[in-house]
């Protein structure tokens, strides 16, 4: 199972994850890279319900509010792509190590929350479908629950991580 | 048909009129003061509702959760009042966290 470590310069790394874990993890940039339209609905919703105000929201704010998803987009990716296999494992299967700097944990929390966010779109998924036991998945409904969970609890370590002195 | 530079006078003194008062109802409705209302939804976390609302708010651990909690229970919650510009920009800076934030006129 793998651990969310801290070390004192506010990075942190993830491991060991085994590979199945990492290409979970992996599907984060194509998630926040959605061109679904219920998806971009949710990342960008509406301010009010004055027709003017909203008109003048989506020509002013919407696109600057992708851009951060974007630029989400990126950093997880850098990081991503900087994945370590572990050493000393011959015989074994793969385990991995991510290493997130302290500047990303921000743009993580970000992409994880987006990301949640898509796979609660996409497969229209409700409070009560978040609230079960986990089970191991059936098919891509149960696989997205499994996601938005494992998301959620990285997510969940950052927040409470970036709580700290 | 005008039919004397005091009517003209007298038409434009009242065009004017409705325009002062049109303009003074204007200036009244951005001063009322407006709710910045965040909005429940089934994927967010609780622990990043909290935190986005002590981040942008400033506010103390307690009254965050609560508010929190409020959004989780009841569907919504009024995390703060003010003006029309300052209550823009902080459903601008809610939906940079992807929370769902509206701003409505307070009754």
């Amino acid at each position: 199972m793998p651990a969310l470590s801290w070390r004192p310069d506010g990075s942190f790394r993830l491991d060991p994850l085994p590979a199945w874990l990492f290409e979970l993890l992996a599907e984060l940039p194509e998630l926040l890279a959605s061109e679904d339209e219920a998806v971009r609905a949710r990342w960008a919703p509406r301010p009010a319900d004055d027709p003017e105000r909203c008109a003048d929201w989506e020509r002013l704010v919407v696109p600057e509010l992708f851009h951060l998803i974007a630029s989400s987009k990126e950093i997880v990716e850098t990081d991503l792509e900087a994945v370590v296999e572990l050493p000393d494992r011959p015989g074994s299967e793969p385990l991995f190590s991510l290493e997130v700097p302290r500047v990303h944990v921000d743009a993580w929390i970000h992409a994880l929350n987006a990301a949640r966010l898509a796979l609660g779109e996409l497969f229209e998924l409700e409070a009560t479908d978040l609230d079960g036991e986990l089970h191991a998945p059936a098919g891509p409904r149960e696989l997205a629950i499994e996601k938005v969970h494992l998301y959620g609890w990285i997510q969940h370590q950052l927040v409470e991580g970036g709580a700290r002195p | 048909m005008i039919e004397s530079a005091w009517e003209l006078r007298r038409i434009l003194l009242a065009a004017t009129l409705v325009e002062e008062a049109t303009e003074e109802r204007a200036k009244t409705a951005l001063a009322l003061p407006w709710n910045v209302i965040v909005h429940d939804d089934p994927v967010t976390l609780m622990s990043y509702v909290t935190m986005v609302l002590k981040r942008l708010f400033a506010y103390p651990q307690a009254k965050a959760h609560a508010l929190m909690m409020e959004v989780h229970e009841s569907g919504r919650a009024v995390v703060w009042t003010g003006g029309a510009e300052e209550a823009e920009m902080y459903v601008q800076k809610l939906h940079g966290y992807q929370l769902l934030a509206t701003m409505e006129r307070v009754d």
